[in-house]
């Protein structure tokens, strides 16, 4: 019964402690640089710098005009 | 005795000079705010980047979450707009830069190469082919546009037809991203400021250099590395521009400023600091108009804050 009762609390605290940490990752997760890594996963091929320009334009773009505004 | 009058002559004139001088140096400046454009639905702006004014101060802006650009009279009442989504002629994936000059708007993106000529109707009137995308242009006279490229170390100058015709080098070392600048040619001379360093400076149009300024006391900027990238974290400058009448530089600071994106530093042609404005919210650029108004980003990029310009001398 005892130990019924505890997983019972520990599955909450579990779910909790799950809920902060994915509030804390999502809070985290908004930057200029995962912005710039997510287009390069995403758009362009790592291997070939030349293909990341974009990337990197959308990087100097977000520093300068989103940045200071979040 | 007549040694002593030259002298005495002489010292008049140094003192004169110097007063005259100071004088110079002891410009204050303060703004005061005289319009906001964007806060009623028919004016409405979604993101704006660009801004320019005509020789009557209407002002236009593009929107960039819009596709568009927009045009208002100098009080803020909202004109006309033209733009959409898309690549043909009169379209846009990203609006960026925007320059009026001799009675065109000339229209650039912020990640696809070419310029978009149109007429202060926002009628469509030709494109201007380049091979890269700008950080920035000016518009500079005989059919010519200088432009800033996001790598390299030189203006590099275009005709109409989107030829390379000439380049002013302005940094000897080819430094990855870090000497991406904004700049201005003002008469004879090339102003730049850095994006990544701590560094405006002012040179002739073969790029000699006249000086070099280091407002921000930084020796260089905190570096990030992702993926095979070595990405620079913080912005020195935003924009450089200048007055109508006072022949002042006007440097927009960014994140190292003591208030971030909000100071503007002011200095002489001859590079001497004379004072540093501070702006009641961030902004991404700065844009002073043939009245000495200045116009900022407000309320996120959907509001424009107009500003008057005074001077204390």
């Amino acid at each position: 019964m005892f130990l019924c009762k505890g997983k019972k609390y520990l599955i909450v605290i579990l779910v909790f402690l799950l809920f902060i940490g994915s509030t804390q990752t999502l809070k985290a997760e908004w930057t200029c640089e995962n912005a710039f890594d997510l287009c390069l996963i995403t758009q362009w091929n790592v291997n070939n710098p030349g293909e990341a320009v974009r990337c990197l334009m959308g990087y100097s773009f977000c520093k300068n005009y989103v940045e200071p505004l979040l | 005795m007549n040694n002593k009058k030259k002298k005495f002559k002489v010292f008049l004139l140094l003192f004169f000079i110097s007063l005259v001088f100071s004088k110079a140096q002891d410009v204050k400046i303060k703004i005061k705010e005289v319009l906001t454009i964007g806060n009623d639905p028919k004016s409405i702006i979604f993101q704006w980047v660009g801004l320019t004014t005509d020789q009557e101060n209407s002002i236009y802006i593009t929107d960039l979450k819009e596709y568009s650009v927009k045009k208002y009279d100098p009080d803020g009442k909202f004109i006309k707009r033209t733009g959409r989504k898309g690549q043909g002629p009169g379209e846009f994936l990203t609006p960026g830069p925007i320059q009026f000059y001799d009675g065109f708007l000339y229209i650039g993106q912020i990640q696809h190469p070419g310029i978009q000529v149109f007429d202060t109707e926002l009628n469509y009137i030709k494109s201007i082919p380049l091979k890269q995308p700008l950080i920035s242009f000016q518009v500079i006279g005989n059919e010519q546009i200088a432009g800033s490229m996001f790598m390299g170390n030189k203006i590099q100058l275009y005709d109409f037809k989107g030829r390379e015709i000439n380049a002013i080098p302005y940094i000897q070392n080819d430094d990855f991203m870090l000497n991406a600048v904004e700049f201005r040619i003002n008469k004879e001379n090339l102003y730049i400021c850095f994006q990544w360093k701590d560094i405006i400076s002012k040179l002739s149009l073969t790029g000699k250099k006249i000086w070099e300024r280091n407002i921000l006391k930084v020796k260089k900027v905190k570096t990030k590395k992702i993926k095979n990238f070595t990405l620079p974290q913080d912005i020195c400058f935003k924009t450089i521009t200048f007055d109508c009448d006072k022949n002042l530089i006007y440097v927009l600071g960014g994140h190292l400023s003591e208030n971030a994106s909000r100071d503007i530093y002011v200095l002489t042609q001859e590079g001497k600091w004379v004072d540093t404005i501070t702006l009641p919210e961030p902004t991404h650029t700065i844009h002073i108009d043939s009245e000495n108004f200045l116009l900022s980003r407000s309320e996120y990029g959907t509001l424009i804050k107009k500003f008057k310009l005074i001077f204390n001398e």
